[in-house]
């Protein structure tokens, strides 16, 4: 188990709870729902550096040799990135933390309101397909990380690398 | 291709991406720039003007992060069993 895979895991395990968090304004208020996501951007940035050779690699080659699953899950990540920026421009548009902060204003327009709830739910449903993806991954990881020094025999653990995770 | 390099590549792809929504929402919602929620008259001074209901104080139950946990969960395993069965049909040898 490689230590970037550590990194990974980790890092995607924290921002999956600070998305949980953040999607539940009532229960965090405003200012911790604002500030939350707008770290979550960055962290979202880490994720994609540490996930670049796969993005490169299937970018390259999307057209020519590249097997439906993993076709499927660059588009999927596509949309997943576009809708989480809708949720982030949508969410500044209406801020009430944030963007004060930085003294700016802005028109209020009621549609970003809805947007931002629209493009929550789309964000989650498309989540949950990621998640679904790379769920052999997940599971594999968490093995290895918590059941497997107690109870798997390191041999019988399949060998994890670096392709078998994607972005 | 160094690390800053990558990471103006993301800021620039998720700028356009930005740029095309706020366009697309800009010319689709009309009269953008008005304020579209209704005018409430100003509260005499001195008395208590509550806030948005939405962010209220307190403690509150996370039933929004609940409900999301259990999209993801849903359509995770919507998603899972759906490739099984599918699996499974291909794998099934044809009746003659």
């Amino acid at each position: 188990m490689s230590k970037q895979n550590i990194t990974k895991f980790l890092i995607d395990l924290g921002a999956f709870v600070a998305l949980l968090i953040a999607s539940a304004p009532r229960f965090t208020g405003a200012a911790i729902h604002e500030w939350l996501s707008l770290s979550l951007a960055g962290v979202i940035v880490v994720h994609l550096l540490l996930n670049w050779n796969w993005i490169v690699q299937i970018t390259a080659r999307l057209f020519s040799k590249v097997a439906k699953g993993q076709r499927f899950s660059y588009f999927l990540n596509w949309a997943l990135f576009a809708s989480g920026i809708m949720i982030m421009l949508s969410g500044l548009m209406i801020s009430e933390t944030v963007i004060p902060f930085f003294g700016l204003s802005l028109p209020v327009n009621r549609s970003w309101k809805e947007l931002h709830e629209v493009a929550t739910n789309i964000t989650m449903i498309l989540m949950g397909l990621h998640v679904a993806v790379h769920w052999n991954w997940i599971t594999n990881m968490v093995k290895r990380m918590f059941v497997g020094r107690v109870n798997v025999p390191q041999a019988r653990v399949p060998a994890i690398t670096m392709q078998g995770k994607d972005a | 291709m160094n690390t800053i390099f990558k990471i103006l590549a993301i800021l620039v792809v998720a700028v356009l991406i930005g740029g095309a929504f706020y366009g697309a929402v800009t010319a689709l919602s009309s009269g953008a720039d008005q304020p579209s929620l209704p005018e409430r008259p100003a509260p005499p001074e001195g008395e208590f003007e509550p806030r948005d209901e939405e962010f209220e104080e307190g403690f509150m139950f996370p039933a929004e992060s609940i409900k999301s946990l259990l999209m993801i969960t849903v359509v995770g395993a919507l998603y899972l069993n759906l490739l099984k069965l599918v699996g499974r049909r291909k794998s099934q040898p044809q009746a003659i």
